[in-house]
């Protein structure tokens, strides 16, 4: 199961992650990803603080996100992950094209319209 | 179309196998006729099952063959798990014979004896080398080609060779041992022992072939070598609209829908789709991999 919850904090949108990203929750996260690019969305926070598992459906889910946002020029921090999750995305080579910060403020920090592009 | 040339050995491979299995057949009947034993007994009727399950696996490949000929065009995957599933099943039954005339000979045990036991000592010695050879050689062969048919049959001539040595001691320790009262029960205590390791290769080609029938997906592990090498070449392609992978037998499909910048040419699409290919089918035993353009990349 997983909880999606997201928050408007200035221009980023915060996405707080609860539960297990599989292959039975990860279109559940792609279509209310595609919603927040769909309204204009273009600076995104994902924060992995409470997600106790992913899997290669949920990082397909992230691939398919990050270029999205790179072709719209908006930017996406990932942080507060587990060593667990983290893992996971440096053996799948996520961790050279997509942005990842311990917490969330420094993900805030670099998400600032002045700050450098984070997406590849 | 030629059958190819991995069919036409997998095909001598599995037709030298009936044949020794015939052979193997008309021995143990000869041994069972000319002996009382109750381990030459379950020797006939193991051998005899393992006979037709190997019969069974030949007539599938010639059949394989034969759809490169235009008479069998499609699943070719299911139809070698298909008759692994039987195989596994023979063998669960061979397993079950071999379990009931243990329990029946050791509640009526008897001492053996006749000319039969002595043909079935010389018989397992022969046809246990026999059976390691074919055992060695249908591994070699399966790991090669990658398919579960010629594994389960080389697990299946392990499990013979296997038997032939526990026959062989059962024979041979009855004989020397019949001095004392509880030699009785060394033939039927044998037959127990390799009706489990029956038993133990059944569970395996069974759900190997189970799984592949269903066409299950793919492991994380080989769907983490996708998304990395897609990872390696994002600048590449525009947009990632989907991967479906699927298992057929022993092959892996991979369709990865990508789609490209519209100022690229087909050219330059084409490298990437095959470098991106190429990379995963050397990463994924037995994979093809496909890249499709997705809808957006059309207009």
């Amino acid at each position: 199961m997983l909880t999606v919850n997201v928050a408007k904090s200035g221009e980023v949108t915060e996405v707080l992650l609860t539960g297990e990203l599989d292959g039975m929750t990860s279109s559940q996260l792609e279509q209310q990803l595609n919603s927040l690019i769909g309204s204009g969305e273009r600076r995104f926070l994902i924060r992995f603080a409470a997600l106790a598992l992913i899997t290669s459906a949920g990082l397909r889910v992230f691939l398919g996100f990050a270029k999205k946002t790179h072709k719209l020029n908006g930017k996406m921090v990932l942080c507060e992950m587990s060593p667990n999750v983290r893992g996971v995305f440096d053996m799948a080579g996520f961790s050279n094209i997509m942005t990842i910060s311990a917490t969330a403020a420094e993900g805030k920090a670099l998400l600032e319209p002045d700050s450098t592009p984070t997406t590849p | 179309m030629f059958a190819s040339s991995g069919n036409v050995s997998k095909e001598e491979a599995a037709r030298t196998a009936a044949i020794a299995g015939a052979i193997d057949v008309l021995v143990t009947l000869s041994a069972l006729i000319a002996a009382h034993s109750s381990v030459l007994l379950a020797d006939f009727l193991k051998t005899s099952l393992e006979f037709v399950a190997v019969l069974l696996s030949w007539l599938a490949i010639r059949r394989i063959v034969g759809g490169t000929q235009h008479q069998f065009d499609y699943g070719l995957g299911k139809l070698e798990n298909l008759s692994s599933l039987f195989v596994g099943s023979i063998m669960l039954l061979g397993m079950l014979v071999i379990v009931i005339n243990a329990i029946a000979n050791m509640l009526n045990p008897s001492h053996i004896a006749g000319l039969g036991v002595w043909i079935s000592l010389i018989a397992q010695i022969v046809f246990g080398g026999i059976n390691s050879l074919l055992s060695w050689r249908s591994f070699r062969t399966a790991r090669a080609e990658n398919s579960p048919l010629l594994k389960s049959q080389g697990q299946l001539f392990f499990t013979r060779a296997f038997g032939n040595v526990f026959i062989l001691l059962a024979l041979g320790l009855s004989l020397l041992l019949s001095g004392f009262s509880w030699s009785v029960y060394i033939d039927p205590a044998a037959s127990l022992v390799i009706a489990a390791s029956i038993l133990i290769s059944a569970i395996g080609v069974l759900s190997s072939s189970f799984y592949d029938l269903l066409d299950r997906t793919l492991e994380e592990a080989d769907q983490i070598v996708i998304l990395r090498e897609l990872a390696q070449r994002f600048h590449d392609y525009e947009a990632l609209h989907g991967i479906r992978s699927r298992r057929a037998g022993g092959q892996v499909f991979i369709e990865v829908f990508l789609e490209f910048d519209p100022d690229e040419t087909m050219g330059e699409i084409q490298m990437v789709a095959d470098a991106l290919c190429r990379s995963i089918e050397a990463q994924i035993p037995s994979s093809r991999v496909a890249v499709a353009l997705a809808k957006e990349a059309l207009h």
